[in-house]
Parts: structure tokens; sequence; C-alpha cells
């Protein structure tokens, strides 16, 4: 089956020196798509929707504008992460040859080619929460737990929270 | 900085042009894998590369040197402004007369990537910025230009198509039923080929140079242990990249994004994170059945 997504991810790392892996996962932290080697493809999209949403808040706290990517180095090599839209992140992993300064140049046509893919799907009502839908959703969240420690507080004992 | 077109000048003159008159800078290569030499007064001190391992690779992949002893050494010398070299050897890390060979080795071994590689455009530019891990003094370039070449023969000269960094490498079904170990580095370059690592990647993964993993790779390949191949078309971005409507893929998602369960509790949002929803957020590393489609 033609695959849009893993294909333009392949296309990046066969463009880009270094790259050892790549992995697509939505916003609220599941995995997508991965093309990885030994590394878990769920704790990877959950570390990403994670890092991808305290990095951009960082950008705002020091008023830097837009995110581009955010940037681990290691001994072993590099991650960088990037904002899709306001649906996914792509997770890139390399070796300690990656050549940053194509990646910097490739990038941007990998996102926007995964972005007008992930646009032209049909959206499902359960597939996607939208900032709307997480803004509401977490309203309920707070009220429900409220409830529930209202409840504890009263001896009344409670369910699973 | 001057490009010079590659169509009026090959890079070998253009790099003679660096030596004849004690250039002292930076030729900035753009190709595959690209790179960057550096000279003083026209010899090579430094060629870092994105092909090839640097020093830093080999030394902490092997092990010869502890992470924690090299970032010392890197901090002192960046807050000194001193030679990374003058640092390791002072510390008692590295012998200074091996340190010297091993220099040599992969600034020769860079070399060989880059030239060995496509080189599409070069300039040259002035600078006195203080590098790390300098040779010096530095190499005369003809020679290394004459070694990239006798390697890039030497690797000819073994049966098949050429060999390129930039090719797979996958095990045989004789290399899985190898018996004693092979030694000479094979057994671990044989434990990370997976089909999808280039020759240059598996040279990084196992922290050796570049020309020893390529040489190692074509002796395997004239013994049937394993295959390589160029980087696979299909990994070209398809004609019409829209997916069609409603089209689901075997695994339950669509071309965008997964569906989520309703009966998943404990939604960690995206933004609005606290120290409390970053917990949450991590419960979900549990092990899960793989969504990802798998590479082939």
């Amino acid at each position: 089956m033609d695959d849009v997504l893993l294909a333009e991810m392949r296309a990046l790392q066969d463009k880009v020196t270094g790259i050892t892996g790549t992995a697509l996962a939505s916003r609220d932290g599941l995995i997508v798509r991965e093309d990885t080697r030994g590394a878990n493809p769920d704790n990877l999209a959950a570390l990403a929707a994670t890092w991808l949403a305290l990095a951009q808040r960082m950008s705002g706290e020091v008023g830097q504008g837009t995110l581009r990517e955010a940037m681990t180095r290691s001994t072993g090599g590099i991650v960088m992460i990037y904002a899709i839209g306001s649906q996914a992140v792509l997770v890139v992993i390399g070796d300690e040859g990656l050549d940053i300064t194509r990646l910097h140049r490739q990038s941007q046509a990998t996102l926007d080619a995964i972005s007008a893919a992930l646009a032209s799907a049909p959206p499902h009502a359960e597939a996607l929460l939208t900032e709307a839908e997480a803004g509401s959703h977490r309203s309920q969240v707070a009220a429900s737990s409220s409830a529930v420690r209202r409840r504890r507080g009263q001896g009344l004992g409670g369910g699973a929270a | 900085m001057d490009t010079v077109d590659p169509s009026r000048a090959p890079f070998g003159d253009a790099l003679k042009e660096c030596v004849d008159s004690k250039f002292c800078g930076v030729l900035w290569v753009e190709g595959w894998p690209g790179g960057a030499i550096y000279l003083e007064d026209g010899r090579i001190i430094a060629c870092h590369t994105p092909g090839a391992p640097s020093l830093e690779v080999i030394l902490l992949r092997s092990g010869r040197i502890s992470e924690s002893d090299w970032n010392a050494a890197f901090t002192a010398a960046a807050v000194s402004d001193n030679q990374m070299t003058a640092e390791l050897t002072s510390r008692g890390l590295v012998g200074a007369g091996e340190l010297e060979a091993l220099l040599r080795t992969t600034v020769a071994d860079a070399v060989f990537a880059l030239v060995s590689g496509r080189i599409a455009s070069w300039r040259t530019e002035l600078s006195k910025e203080s590098y790390s891990l300098l040779l010096s003094p530095g190499v005369n370039a003809a020679w290394l230009l004459a070694e990239a070449t006798r390697r890039t023969k030497a690797l000819a000269a073994f049966p098949g198509p050429a060999l390129s960094a930039l090719d797979r490498v996958a095990l045989t079904s004789a290399a899985a039923r190898r018996g004693p170990p092979l030694g000479q580095g094979r057994d671990e370059i044989l434990a990370l080929a997976d089909g999808r690592r280039t020759a240059r990647d598996l040279a990084f993964a196992s922290g050796c140079g570049l020309y020893t993993t390529m040489l190692q790779l074509i002796r395997m390949r004239a013994d049937g242990l394993v295959v390589t191949s160029p980087p696979s078309r299909a990994s070209k971005p398809p004609g019409s990249p829209e997916a069609e409507p409603g089209t689901e893929d075997s695994d339950g998602t669509t071309a965008g994004l997964p569906r989520r369960r309703k009966d998943r509790g404990g939604l960690p949002q995206p933004s609005g994170l606290s120290r409390r929803n970053v917990g949450g957020s991590l419960q979900m590393l549990r092990p899960r059945s793989e969504r990802g489609i798998k590479p082939d």
C-alpha cells in the first residue's frame, strides 16, 4: 500500500546524512508511523508530544515566537522534534555525524508534505482532539477530579480517579 | 568568499591552489557527504564531514576514553582556549604519539569520504577561527588525495558493483548460519547490519573508520555474508501524495492520525502541562501493540 507518510520520512532519511530513524506522533502522544531501530515507538510518541508542548511553552515564556524545532544533543547523537501544524510531531533521530545544516534545509519540505497529507485525510470524530476540544475536555476532567476529591473529603470514598 | 563553478575547475585543482598559495582557512565542500577541509600554510590540519566518524566518535565508541574524561578535557580546552589535543595528552588520557596517529587516520578517512563522494561545489573562506583537535604540523594535501585515490582503487578491485558509502547493507542467510566469530570487527558489523543502515552508518555505529568498514563490507560481500544495494527508490514520495478519502490502513488508522478508543482514560493534554500532567503522560509509557508500519 502506498504510504505517503512513511515515504516522506524515508525520503528525508535518504536526503540527509546521519539520520538513523524517524517517527511521527500525534500531539496527544500516539504513534502514527515509525521507522526506527530498537526504540519503543509508544515511548517515543509520548515523549515527543510532551517535549514539544514543553518546548513551545518555553518559546512562549521567553517571547521568542513560534518554535522551529527542539533538539537534544548527546554523546551518541542527536534528536530533533518538529511541530506539524497543531496535529502532529515529527521526531528525527541522528547519529554523531548528523548533517544538521542539510537537515535544516530539507526538513521544511518534509514537514509541509506531511502536513498536506494529514490535512487531506478526512477528520475522525474520535481521531483528533482539536485545541477547542482539548480545552473542553480539560475542564471536564478538572471538574470530575474536584468532584472525586470532594467526595473523598466527605468520607464517601471514591471510584478510580 | 569565492564560489567556484565545478565545471571550470576540478576539486583537485582547487585544493592544489590552496596548497600553492599556502592558504590559511577553510575549504567548504557542498555535496554528499560534503564537509570542510581546514588548512594552515597550505597543509591540511583538520577535515570534518558527516560522512566519516570523527576522532571523538572513534575514541568514545571504542571506550578508549570515557565520556566524563572527554567532557572534562573539552570544557578545560574551551575555558582556557587551549587545544583539545594538549588537554587529552596533558591529562594522560591518550599518549601524544597515539593521538597523532589517530588524528592522521581520521583526517585521512574524512578526506577519503569527502572526495570519494559527490562534490557539487566548494568555496574558500579565510578564517583565523581556532578549532580543536588539529594536526600540527598539517598533512600534505597531495598525499591525502593520492591516498584517497588508492583506497578507491583498492575497493574497486573486489568483484561485483562498486561499493558506495551510501549503499544499504543486509545480511545473507549464510551470515545467519555462520559459526565461530569472524574477528577483525566483522562480527560487530554483521550484528549492526539491518538492511537499512548504509556503509557510512555502520562505520559510525561500530565506531570504526569509513574506509576500514567499507573494506570489511566488500570482503564480506565477496564471501557471501552480506548484500549491498543503493538507497531504495521506493523511499521517494509518490507522485500523488493525497490519501484517498476514507482509506484505512490495516492497523486501523487512516492516512491521518490514529483513532483514539473511547475506553482510554486519563488523556494527557499537550498544552497547559503541569508537573502532574507530565506524570500522567508518562503513564502512557506502558507497552502497547505496535501501531506503526514496520519498515521493510
